[in-house]
């Protein structure tokens, strides 16, 4: 334990730094601090009028009426369910493209590449979605076109049949994202000792031996870091895109938990915006998050000795 | 490395023909998307377009850039993020800069407040709130502040700052440098590789963002490229699922297109340049992040 005088005589010393640090805390404390004690009207029915301090107070009611509805159930599974797939398919894509990438020996030719891929990780949801649209409308799209004039069949309401939203939501997802999330394997491989490929060459190992035996073994752990991050975000999905992209046709597997906050806190679906109850859907979201990122941690820590924060 | 190239032909040939397939799904949207931005009416409602424009026209591109809103919207959006960037960064800057410190006092317990940020958020209608009481709605306020400084950039600069040379800092101090003499002549110079990792950081963010705007901003005349493209682009589309006249829907999609291609093109013409900065950033943030 420090003594208090050793503690004022520190605080001394670094005055100047806290001057530098004093405007970025600043603004920790108005805009992430201060919103943490406006989730009390999570548990109020909370009037802008009255504000926090005069708004009466309801208890968990909010909680319960949201668990209560139909929405408790299709958003938990649609926000589970785009990030299962989002998993599934996603996640081993960009291992595939970095190995793939690793094999060539041409450095300006994987250069290009590399620069192609990250492209899509810097273009707007908003433009993303707006080229699927149009990529899928019935009338007029690419893929309707050759669904018609190659497999002959009827062109495909994407955009109004809710069992479609799923599939077309990942594959887009997947494709902004897959050359960007293949940076970090990249780094990964190119810490792989190079003596250990001739010395396995020497041995008589092929490129398959080789690929299994030293390098996913040499990205072993970047790669269960990665994993177990990303369940730690399970409930995370790129909700500005869900929300460029929907349509109430579609709800029934497109609305997550965040649009639906938007909706009902923001939008005001029915008449006025219902701060507290969106607020408490919030919160029921944030909670969950904190447990699965918690528990990511303990996984990381466990299996890999290493841990996140 | 490998020197049998020659006994293993055939997994060669597999890996340049995976990887080009990878290419060509990223480009070819980009590039249908230029096709029919081009393309006049008739081949339109043939949909016969894939790589290159037919009945090649201009007329898409006239109306888009003809329109006010897009005119002012690009504006706005540069308004915006090159207002949101400085800010960012040299906020960002001089909040990692005492965290870099190892003997810094409270050093600990600042970045645990960080860190917490990022593992339980309030949630937007709590952050709304705040920002609705501040009086910030409809301003470029409401824009810039909320995110003033991303905690992932934060750890970003705060590992890069740690990593410069003591020595030189010390020496600073000796010749009578206080701590933010020393900040801005010795460390804020040596500091432009990761400014301008986590400056694209911000920048792309703003220039993308769409949420926040939406609901902080109200009158058209406000509004960023983003809300402006949603507009066109895509309640467009959804109306084109719901019956709109043909003849409609057809003269729209090269509008929709060139409108797309707009709002793209200032990404597309700085990305090349910027290339080295952010795959160093990211690098950086994942070994310690």
């Amino acid at each position: 334990m420090e003594s208090l005088y050793e503690l004022k005589k520190k605080i001394k010393r670094d005055r100047y730094l806290f001057v530098l640090l004093s405007m970025g805390l600043l603004y920790f404390i108005i805009f992430k601090y201060l919103p943490y004690i406006n989730l009390t009207i999570a548990f109020q029915e909370y009037d802008l009028v009255y504000g926090i301090l005069k708004s009466p107070w309801v208890g968990f009611k909010h909680f319960k009426d949201f668990m209560n509805s139909i929405y408790f159930v299709r958003l938990l599974r649609n926000t589970i369910l785009l990030n299962v797939y989002g998993l599934i398919f996603g996640f081993p894509i960009p291992i595939i493209f970095a190995l793939l990438l690793n094999e060539l020996k041409k450095i300006r030719f994987k250069k290009v590449i590399q620069t192609v891929s990250y492209l899509p990780h810097f273009v707007s949801h908003a433009i993303v979605v707006g080229m699927v649209l149009s990529f899928l409308s019935p009338s007029t799209g690419i893929v309707n076109k050759i669904l018609v004039d190659v497999f002959r069949i009827e062109p495909i309401y994407f955009m109004a049949d809710p069992k479609y939203f799923r599939p077309v939501f990942v594959t887009m997802q997947i494709w902004k994202s897959f050359g960007w999330s293949s940076i970090i394997y990249l780094a990964a491989l190119t810490n792989i000792d190079p003596q250990l490929y001739e010395a396995a060459i020497v041995d008589g190992a092929g490129r398959w031996k080789q690929l299994w035996h030293i390098t996913l073994p040499g990205i072993k752990n970047v790669i269960i870091i990665l994993l177990i991050l990303r369940m730690g975000n399970m409930l995370d999905i790129g909700f500005e895109a869900v929300l460029l992209m929907y349509n109430p046709l579609i709800y029934d597997t497109a609305d997550v938990l965040s649009t639906f906050i938007y909706r009902r806190g923001i939008a005001g679906e029915h008449g006025i915006p219902d701060f507290s109850y969106a607020t408490a859907v919030g919160l029921f979201k944030s909670v969950i998050n904190l447990m699965l990122v918690l528990a990511a941690n303990y996984l990381s820590k466990k299996y890999t000795e290493k841990s996140l924060f | 490395m490998r020197k049998k190239v020659k006994v293993l032909r055939i997994s060669d040939i597999f890996i340049y023909s995976a990887i080009l397939f990878f290419a060509v799904i990223t480009l070819y949207p980009f590039v249908h998307v230029t096709a029919i931005s081009f393309s006049g009416y008739v081949s339109l409602m043939e949909s016969n377009i894939f790589i290159f424009p037919r009945d090649f026209t201009l007329t898409a591109y006239k109306s888009v850039l003809s329109n006010k809103y897009i005119f002012s919207s690009l504006l706005n959006s540069t308004i915006y993020t090159v207002t949101g960037t400085l800010l960012s960064v040299f906020f960002t800057m001089t909040m990692a800069y005492p965290l870099a410190k190892r003997h810094f006092t409270g050093r600990r317990l600042f970045s645990f407040l960080i860190t917490f940020t990022l593992l339980f958020s309030a949630g937007i209608i709590p952050v709304y709130l705040v920002v609705n009481k501040l009086g910030l709605m409809n301003t470029i306020w409401a824009i810039v502040l909320p995110f003033l400084i991303s905690p992932w950039n934060l750890i970003i600069t705060r590992t890069f700052l740690e990593e410069l040379p003591v020595s030189i800092q010390e020496s600073a101090i000796i010749d009578g440098c206080n701590d933010i003499k020393t900040f801005f002549y010795i460390i804020v110079p040596l500091s432009f590789p990761i400014m301008a990792t986590i400056g694209i950081f911000y920048a792309v963010y703003h220039w993308n963002s769409y949420f926040w705007p939406v609901i902080f901003l109200n009158t058209r005349e406000q509004y960023p490229v983003q809300i402006i493209l949603r507009e066109i682009v895509i309640q467009g589309t959804v109306a084109d699922a719901l019956n709109n006249s043909e003849e409609e829907v057809l003269l729209s999609e090269s509008i929709k297109g060139a409108t797309i291609m707009v709002a793209t093109l200032p990404i597309l013409v700085v990305y090349p340049f910027l290339q080295k900065y952010f795959v160093k950033g990211m690098l950086i943030g994942s070994i310690k992040g």
